[in-house]
């Protein structure tokens, strides 16, 4: 069931959130959005979302992947998937394997295959 | 010969000015990769700081840029209703059921569905292009500038398939 799962979708962009979050609706997941580093760990902190969607260039480059660190070390429970249109250009700025994220999309994302993704990764981490 | 919006950008002062020039030239501009290039380049030298992310709001004019050039592109010899149902729904999604129930009301079901699907073929062409640009920043601006417009298709068609039902 996708009832009341909770993804938060984090991107600098209002606009990519708001139609992120259309999508995963139609779904049936309940959604939140944030629309950078400091906002997304202030949402956290009131609440702890199933699952996060986290763009990687936000405020700077590499935003995402620090946010991503973070919110794996302070909940660990939550699954990550990490976003990227500019995945080419920055692979090997980066080992992908020690940031510890779940998931890895690259923009634009087919919004079947992001549902697809979205469900996979929830089953994979079970329970509710 | 088809405008640049490169060369308009460069011309007018700011992104109404330019949205405005843009939305008049009713889709005939050219956007094929190299177009998309240029226009990137010119944003990035009228602001240079949005290169490394640094400042938001010029990072997200450039996606605004991207898409008011796609929106223009899909709204080509298009009929005046169904121009503002998309408009609307490009606004605020949460519009699309009313505005395509008014569309199916005028149109016909079948019709509507059919515009639907030569949008996704614009949108599947322009990614075609933008694919084909290089790696970089005026790249990721094209892709964040068309990302929308996949998750605003794909909650059409769910509202079409609900309203089939």
């Amino acid at each position: 069931m996708n009832a009341r799962r909770l993804i938060l979708i984090i991107d600098d962009d209002p606009v990519i959130v708001m139609t992120t979050r259309a999508v995963l609706d139609a779904s049936g997941y309940e959604t939140a959005g944030a629309l950078g580093y400091d906002e997304a760990l202030g949402f956290l902190t009131a609440r702890e979302p199933d699952l996060v969607l986290c763009d990687m260039m936000m405020e700077s480059i590499d935003t995402g992947v620090n946010l991503v660190r973070e919110i794996k070390a302070r909940y660990p429970r939550v699954t990550v998937i990490l976003i990227s249109s500019i995945a080419d250009a920055v692979d090997n700025r980066y080992d992908f394997s020690k940031i510890g994220f779940d998931g890895f999309l690259k923009k634009p994302i087919d919004p079947e295959l992001l549902v697809g993704a979205v469900r996979e990764a929830l089953d994979r981490r079970g329970g509710a | 010969m088809s405008q640049s919006p490169a060369r308009i950008f460069i011309e007018t002062g700011n992104f109404d000015e330019f949205r405005e020039k843009i939305v008049s030239l009713n889709g005939e501009f050219m956007f094929d990769t190299d177009e998309m290039f240029r226009l990137g380049e010119a944003y990035f030298n009228r602001y240079p700081d949005s290169y490394s992310h640094r400042n938001s709001q010029e990072v997200l004019l450039g996606y605004e840029i991207a898409r008011v050039c796609i929106l223009e592109k899909i709204l080509v010899d298009r009929d005046r209703h169904i121009k503002e149902c998309l408009r609307s729904i490009i606004k605020d999604v949460s519009l699309v059921n009313p505005a395509l129930q008014a569309c199916v009301g005028e149109f016909g079901f079948e019709h509507v569905l059919s515009i639907h699907a030569s949008v996704m073929r614009i949108i599947d062409e322009i990614k075609f292009d933008i694919d084909r640009l290089p790696l970089g920043m005026v790249k990721e601006r094209f892709i964040g500038g068309i990302s929308i417009f996949y998750n605003i298709s794909y909650i059409v068609k769910l509202a079409l398939e609900a309203q089939k039902k």
